[in-house]
């Protein structure tokens, strides 16, 4: 039904007929898709579309109904799903932080035994300069704005040096100037060789962040 | 005085006390609390139900045969199972064979520490024992095990993002959810706690009031008591621990999945 790859490697992340529902509703079906190294794919749909169903199922948060989801041809299973998802990882759109200070919530999954290196607290700090984010670092997560969780959520994954990122509306909450900041960033890690799954309602941040586009439609039930 | 120490009460004895509870019924009508009604269908129902479980365990203590005792303690176990599932405000599909299970580990381990290991009874399942030591582990594990569910459940229901997100970085099912497992078998703990500081205190604990009125002596009754109550604490924990494992197994995917689709709210 979609096919967003002519290319035949299983490079990166790979989504092989996928299929969904929510109840009676079917979300998609037969969706294939693949995101290489800088390469950026921009979801699109109306609300209910199945958009974050899709990053949930990529993140293997949930199980789609059929289909089948690779990283560079291996299934998760392989890689074992706390490392998978290290590699995958998911930010949502509602920005959840756990209870405690900002840094505590960056330096949150480098307490997991899947994790492989210390807390880069150095390239903490340059991220929330490089973000806008002018807090101290010891403020308590849940005082911030939600602007300021968005983008707290997003430099804690940033932080562990994905292969594949999955954004759900990272900048809904945010002015101009700092989605100009967040987008640059993103397009940074995008030249470091980074993958890119993007949902966004906007079409002009589309079309400067994604290199292809995925559109989903609502499907009756 | 009668040669075990306790006056042996009649039914005309018990006839009389049932003043005591219609003073009660009195109080309600005086100030219209409108409980007079709730009152006597729950006294009627203690009396039934205390006298019913008096004749069966005068025949199980009569014959005395290890498979009566078990078939007992069975119901007993299923009993307390279908009890501490119905306080919970939530549930999922197997929690009563879940609590089952805790409450027959819970049971039998404690019950069995102290019956084997500490009275030494003999025969192994004499019911004058057993059953009672039992019936205490339950009366105190369900409080315990009702807790430690409902805020467990409440806890991967309501904190489902939380949980979801950091399993989206990396954390495997059990330290995504250490921290509510965590708070839930303390919860569940806490009334034993509070039980034990005050014992002596505020009350005198009932099985060691009644042995007293049995006619044991004091120090002895203490002993007991006290070895209940390790009994009890052990159990709260114990039953609490199981409780939380068999949520985490029926929630929790191997694939460290929540399913949090299955925590359904009772109506």
């Amino acid at each position: 039904m979609y096919m967003c790859a002519a290319r035949e490697a299983s490079a990166g992340l790979v989504a092989d007929d996928l299929a969904a529902s929510a109840g009676p509703r079917r979300l998609f079906h037969g969706l294939s898709l693949r995101v290489g190294a800088g390469e950026a794919l921009a979801v699109v749909g109306a609300s209910g579309a199945g958009k974050s169903t899709l990053l949930r199922c990529l993140a293997r948060l949930q199980e789609p109904e059929h289909g089948r989801v690779t990283l560079d041809g291996r299934s998760a299973e392989s890689f074992g799903l706390p490392t998978y998802r290290r590699r995958v990882v998911y930010v949502a759109q509602r920005a959840v932080m756990q209870a405690g200070t900002i840094e505590e919530n960056l330096a949150f999954a480098f307490r997991f035994a899947s994790a492989t290196s210390a807390y880069p607290r150095e390239e903490a700090a340059r991220l929330l300069d490089a973000l806008g984010l002018a807090v101290d670092p010891a403020t308590v997560a849940a005082r911030c704005s939600e602007g300021e969780r968005q983008r707290v959520a997003l430099i804690r994954a940033l932080l562990l040096q994905p292969q594949i990122l999955l954004l759900d509306e990272p900048t809904s909450g945010l002015d101009g100037a700092t989605v100009t900041r967040v987008e640059a960033e993103l397009r940074a890690r995008q030249s470091g060789g980074m993958g890119l799954v993007l949902v966004s309602h906007d079409p002009l941040q589309v079309s400067r962040v994604a290199t292809r586009t995925l559109s989903l439609g609502v499907h009756d039930a | 005085m009668h040669e075990l120490g306790a006056k042996p009460l009649g039914l005309e004895d018990v006839a009389w006390s049932s003043a005591l509870v219609v003073f009660a019924g009195v109080v309600s009508v005086a100030l219209r609390l409108d409980l007079e009604r709730r009152l006597a269908v729950a006294a009627s129902r203690m009396v039934v139900q205390l006298f019913a479980v008096g004749y069966v365990l005068t025949y199980v203590f009569a014959i005395e045969r290890a498979w009566l005792v078990a078939a007992a303690l069975l119901g007993m176990t299923i009993a307390a199972g279908r009890s501490a599932v119905h306080r919970s405000q939530r549930k999922y599909q197997g929690v009563q064979l879940d609590a089952f299970v805790t409450l027959l580990c819970t049971g039998t381990l404690t019950t069995a520490f102290v019956t084997q290991g500490i009275i030494q009874i003999e025969p192994w399942y004499n019911p004058r024992y057993v059953i009672p030591l039992l019936g205490m582990v339950f009366g105190n594990a369900l409080t315990g095990i009702s807790l430690c569910l409902d805020h467990l459940l409440e806890s991967l229901d309501e904190r489902r993002d939380r949980i979801e997100m950091a399993l989206s970085l990396g954390a495997t099912a059990w330290e995504a959810c250490r921290q509510p497992l965590r708070e839930s078998v303390r919860r569940g703990m806490i009334p034993t706690i509070n039980t034990m500081t005050v014992a002596g205190i505020v009350s005198l604990p009932g099985m060691m009031t009644g042995q007293i009125l049995a006619g044991s002596p004091p120090l002895i009754a203490v002993a007991y008591q006290v070895v209940v109550m390790f009994m009890l604490s052990a159990a709260c924990a114990l039953g609490c621990m199981i409780a939380a494992l068999l949520v985490h197994r029926r929630l929790f995917t191997d694939l460290h999945q929540l399913n949090a689709a299955a925590i359904v709210r009772r109506d």
